[in-house]
């Protein structure tokens, strides 16, 4: 038999060109196909936070909480609705570095072929991150605080956490709420910031509040740079100068304590000071400050004091992440639970690994506090149309004995408010 | 805003007393720039080093932060002129931008190795909860006690410099290095000296600042920026100079945020000192070279 001039094999097999160039189209096609399209056993979802950097702290606790989450989900028989296929976290650095966490974010989704992405736990990171999210249409749920992310108008950005408008704006209403329930007088009020994003965001949140409150005098709004303060008598002279009844205040711990520490020396009597979380949840504000830290008042979206008023549920999740990682959960953590709730939540409604799909059932999220034992975060998780949490909801919380405590809502409320505030004279 | 005498006087004395502590801390750097001509970047480094120092032996029950402060200024002494001898020996045969960036590799390496073995938390000790108060003006003691232990560093090296036979060595070393050379005057031993006494200050500035104010690694890059602008506001070589500078800019902080904000005063004092580079480059305190 006259072998065919173009086979290149002695087997029976007939390796013909046609045959070999089907061949290499299929395997090239087949490399070209991303990875999760090829088998639905892991669902890859990307994780950006910063486990070095600034932001760290923040990182690692959003890290431990999105690791807890995913681990429940697939030990308890992956996601059903794609045949049980486990979830398998492609966990990046960001290092809390906005350079780092573009190229990461990228990297994650154009190499690890990630479905949506979990992150990023800092505003700066998530600022760019989700730039990178958006260009690339891939759906994705944050932690970050800074109001002004979700005020550009992304379409693929969601976020989890309580933002900076929702605890300023709940600082003020507090304060009114104290007028009416304890009497307490207020005319002339300040505001008190740290002058990088975070300070100036929330000065220009209280400034919109107190402007709509109408009845408050704004007396001053004082801007300084954390980093350069090394005391800050004159601060408090200028606000003890001007009579200044209550004090709404954005500080990091360092410039925070030394403020506190000013009113103190001063005895600047002040019917509250008011934080947007900042400071005064930081274990370093009281540990450094003591009783002196005593009677100040923080918004926030979580803290540990919160679990013993949990949905049962809920309160077995707080156990098991003391229990597994032996911190306390923070309200970074606690964030990170919801926004990998929210995730969870939409993977089991998608019935292929397709970003399109994920980010139509992300879109449509509505869960409820007690509902899933992964949201401890009151009241539950749905967007506005900004893609906010509209269902998170600032809890107030006020320094007593040393401990920060709910003093409202009243349901989670573990003490009533201190307002006014005793005089530094009367205090021990 | 009320300006009551209180006010006016809690600005004055707040004032004064911050800015003596900020002369404190430049007054090392100066002096070493005076005699050997470094700019000594790293000195903050050393502030920052002692007020860690100083912070462990309080925490640790070991002592009281001024007695760890005696301690430290004779420790860092002997440090210092050790480093002299090693580190700092090929220094002054640099040229000045690579004195600048060796010295601020060095600030660099000494903050970073805080934050490696103290992390990047704030430490703040507590205040001891005295105070002095007279018309309506409140000094809390521990800062009253670092304004005078600045003034009397400031009054004493000044004394030094200026009546021992070793000051004037070591001011003549400084104003001409190659007369005192020629007048016998060992002007190596002389920077080696200038250093121990510089780290010796560095000591007595971290152990007020300790007592006053928060403080974390990256403060270190802060109190260098602070110093270097104090000593170019009261000329780059005069110690004393730079504690009144140091004052000047304390009250000058005080003033605007007492008028403006933070902010706006800190702004003005960078604006002061690039109009001072520019009207009188030689200081505010120092007389023109004559030719």
């Amino acid at each position: 038999m006259e072998k065919d001039q173009h086979s290149i094999g002695q087997d029976n097999r007939r390796w013909t060109r046609r045959t070999v160039l089907k061949q290499a189209a299929a395997v090239a096609g087949a490399a070209f196909l991303p990875r999760f399209a090829s088998a639905a056993t892991e669902i890859p979802i990307g994780v950006v936070v910063g486990l070095t950097g600034a932001a760290a702290d923040y990182g690692r606790d959003a890290l431990r909480a999105f690791e807890l989450v995913a681990d429940r989900v697939n030990l308890s028989g992956g996601i059903k609705s794609l045949g049980g296929a486990k979830i398998k976290l492609l966990v990046a650095d960001h290092q809390t570095d906005l350079r780092v966490a573009s190229s990461e974010t990228e990297r994650l989704i154009t190499r690890e072929n990630v479905l949506g992405i979990l992150g990023w736990a800092a505003s700066g990171p998530a600022r760019v991150g989700s730039e990178v999210g958006e260009r690339y249409q891939v759906p994705s749920i944050d932690t970050s605080v800074d109001y002004k992310l979700t005020e550009r108008g992304l379409k693929y950005f969601y976020r989890a956490a309580i933002n900076t408008r929702q605890t300023c704006n709940r600082g003020v209403e507090f304060v009114q709420e104290m007028e009416k329930t304890q009497g307490a007088a207020v005319k002339r009020v300040a505001i008190v910031h740290e002058d990088l994003a975070y300070g100036t965001g929330a000065g220009d949140l209280f400034k919109e509040a107190i402007e709509r409150v109408g009845r408050w005098q704004l007396v001053d709004r004082v801007a300084y740079t954390a980093a350069k303060l090394t005391e800050a008598t004159g601060i408090v002279n200028k606000l003890k100068a001007q009579n200044v009844d209550v004090v709404f205040q954005a500080s990091y711990p360092a410039d925070g304590i030394l403020i506190q520490r000013a009113m103190k020396q001063l005895r600047l009597d002040l019917v509250a000071n008011v934080h947007p979380a900042g400071a005064p949840p930081n274990l370093q504000y009281v540990g450094n400050l003591k009783s002196d830290a005593n009677y100040v008042i923080t918004t926030l979206g979580w803290t540990s004091s919160m679990a013993e008023r949990l949905p049962a549920g809920a309160k077995a999740t707080v156990d098991e992440y003391t229990k597994r990682y032996k911190v306390a959960v923070q309200d970074q953590a606690g964030y990170s639970l919801s926004a990998a709730a929210a995730m969870v939540a939409a993977l089991s409604r998608i019935k292929s690994l397709d970003r399109a799909e994920l980010w139509q059932a992300i879109d449509k999220i509505d869960l409820s506090f007690g509902q899933d034992p992964n949201v401890i975060i009151p009241f539950g998780i749905k967007w506005d149309e900004k893609h906010d949490n509209a269902k998170a909801q600032a809890v107030v919380t006020q320094i007593l004995g040393q401990q920060l405590v709910v003093v409202s809502p009243k349901d989670l409320a573990l003490q009533a408010p201190v307002v006014p505030a005793p005089s530094w004279n009367k205090r021990g | 805003m009320e300006f009551s005498p209180s006010v006016i006087g809690q600005m004055l004395f707040t004032g004064a007393l911050m800015g003596s502590i900020y002369g404190a801390v430049a007054m090392g750097f100066s002096l070493i720039f005076g005699v050997a001509k470094i700019i000594n970047f790293a000195h903050a480094g050393v502030v920052l080093w002692v007020m860690y120092g100083v912070l462990v032996a309080v925490r640790s029950g070991v002592a009281h932060p001024y007695v760890a402060g005696l301690v430290a200024i004779p420790l860092c002494y002997v440090i210092g002129h050790g480093v002299q001898r090693t580190l700092m020996a090929r220094v002054s045969a640099m040229s000045d931008d690579m004195q600048i960036i060796y010295t601020f590799g060095l600030l660099l390496v000494l903050t970073y190795m805080a934050q490696f073995f103290f992390g990047p938390d704030v430490h703040f000790l507590p205040s001891s909860g005295l105070a002095v108060e007279f018309g309506g003006v409140v000094l809390q003691v521990e800062t009253i006690i670092a304004g005078a232990l600045a003034l009397g560093s400031a009054l004493a090296l000044h004394a030094f410099l200026s009546r021992t036979w070793l000051g004037k060595a070591i001011r003549a070393s400084a104003d001409n290095r190659r007369g005192a050379t020629l007048m016998g005057l060992d002007v190596v031993r002389l920077s080696r000296v200038a250093m121990a006494l510089s780290f010796a200050l560095a000591a007595l500035a971290g152990t007020i600042l300790v007592t006053v104010t928060t403080f974390y690694p990256l403060r270190g890059l802060e109190l260098a920026v602070l110093a270097f602008v104090i000593v170019v506001l009261g000329g780059m070589d005069n110690v004393f100079a730079s504690f009144v500078a140091g004052v000047l800019i304390g009250m000058f902080e005080a003033l605007g945020t007492l008028l403006f904000s933070p902010s706006i005063a800190h702004m003005a004092i960078y604006a002061m000192i690039f109009a001072v580079l520019l009207v009188r480059p030689q200081g505010l305190f120092r007389r023109r070279a004559t030719k």
